[in-house]
């Protein structure tokens, strides 16, 4: 979570930059629209011939269609500066939903999560590293494929690998295998829900633990319930937020061996990691506890946040091209997927623990 | 080629847009499109 808007000098060229991005917002909407169109269609259709249809949320219709135009025609030049734009509206769509939690809500839940969370990392960089050992990947690779498999995904991977000083095809093999398995397991994880019963809560944090980019924990949640969605978003963001101390620790590590630059100013170094959205996040929830908006305005704010998130959920489908996913290797995306199953697993049986003990 | 200047990160931008639209909508001057 450490990109930046890089602009250029002239007022012109910045002018023209944010033209660039309106195609691709244009499909990015239309793309979600679409699929929030057919979940309402389907809908009426049932309760006009008095049918009891499955409720599938426009998540799945939105992601599939962007899955289509992405793996058969493939998404022009022209629209993909917009399309790429689907991350900020994530980040957008999460600040928004804070006004939706109550702070106390946060420090509860988060305290469960944050427990869970932490056995999660051990886990996940444990097991990650040992199966990366037994089939022989290279050690960077491992590295990127550990953090991206226990905090944030994409984003701690393009942190880590800046801090590691480890290759960009390392890089992009890691990012590949995280949002392969990422994109499979939008298909599993609300399909295990449902036939385990799971409530919303135990279901969110789940998929909150357990899918690594935020985008598809997120999709994943949603896919669920409205509800889940919110228990999901608030899980990732608590292992989003200690994304600075896992890279950290691998760039203290990779240093000490004398193959990457050794971290001088920690503190310094942390907050520059830290996603700060999580602050944009925090402060709107604060504001809401504190009564600041009424309730059709905390109604209007949650509207803006699922607004955000359909452009999300395109941007999720369109930007997920298997065929260039494939070309990556076999080895890691089998390293990652025996890796994602069995943290999958564990985690979800802390899951099934912490509700029957804490019933969440 | 002058050096591109680094501008706000994209976490920044995404709290500022919240910021202002939450103010609006605080001030009653927009009403979002209901979902």
């Amino acid at each position: 979570m450490t990109e930046t808007l890089t602009t250029p000098a002239s007022e012109n060229s910045r002018g023209k930059s944010l033209l660039a991005l309106i195609p691709g917002l244009l499909l990015l909407f239309v793309v979600g629209y679409a699929g929030k169109f057919i979940e309402q269609s389907i809908s009426r259709y049932g309760k006009t011939h008095h049918l009891v249809l499955p409720n599938i949320e426009y998540v799945l219709w939105a992601i599939l269609i962007g899955l289509l135009i992405a793996n058969t025609v493939g998404v022009p030049q022209l629209f993909r500066p917009g399309v790429a734009t689907y991350e900020f509206w994530l980040k957008v769509g999460i600040i928004f939903m804070g006004a939706r939690f109550l702070i106390g809500d946060i420090l509860r839940l988060s305290g469960i999560s944050l427990i869970l969370v932490l056995i999660e990392l051990a886990l996940a960089l444990t097991f990650m590293t040992w199966l990366g050992r037994r089939f022989n990947l290279k050690p960077k690779l491992i590295s990127l494929l550990a953090v991206g498999a226990s905090v944030c995904g994409v984003s701690a991977i393009i942190a880590t690998q800046g801090a590691i000083d480890a290759d960009e095809e390392d890089s992009s093999v890691a990012i590949a295998a995280i949002l392969l398995l990422g994109a499979i397991s939008l298909l599993f994880f609300p399909l295990i829900g449902h036939a385990l019963h799971m409530s919303d809560h135990a279901y969110g944090l789940w998929t909150g633990l357990a899918v690594d980019n935020t985008a598809e924990a997120t999709a994943a949640g949603a896919l669920y319930s409205d509800a889940a969605g919110k228990y999901a978003v608030l899980a990732k963001t608590c292992r989003n937020a200690l994304i600075g101390f896992v890279v950290l620790g691998y760039a203290i590590y990779w240093a000490s061996k004398g193959e990457a630059t050794v971290v001088t100013n920690k503190a310094a170094f942390l907050w520059l990691k830290f996603p700060k959205f999580i602050l944009g996040f925090l402060l709107l929830s604060v504001l809401a506890s504190l009564a600041v908006f009424n309730k059709p305005q905390i109604v209007a704010l949650g509207n803006l946040s699922r607004w955000a998130f359909l452009l999300t959920f395109a941007g999720v489908g369109l930007r997920t091209n298997f065929r260039e996913l494939g070309k990556q290797g076999l080895r890691p995306f089998v390293v990652g997927a025996v890796g994602e199953i069995v943290i999958a697993g564990i985690t979800l049986a802390l899951v099934l623990l912490a509700d029957h003990h804490f019933h969440l | 080629m002058p050096a591109k200047r680094q501008f706000l990160s994209l976490d920044t931008w995404a709290i500022l847009l919240c910021c202002l639209l939450a103010a609006l909508i605080r001030a009653g001057l927009i009403k979002t499109i209901p979902w």
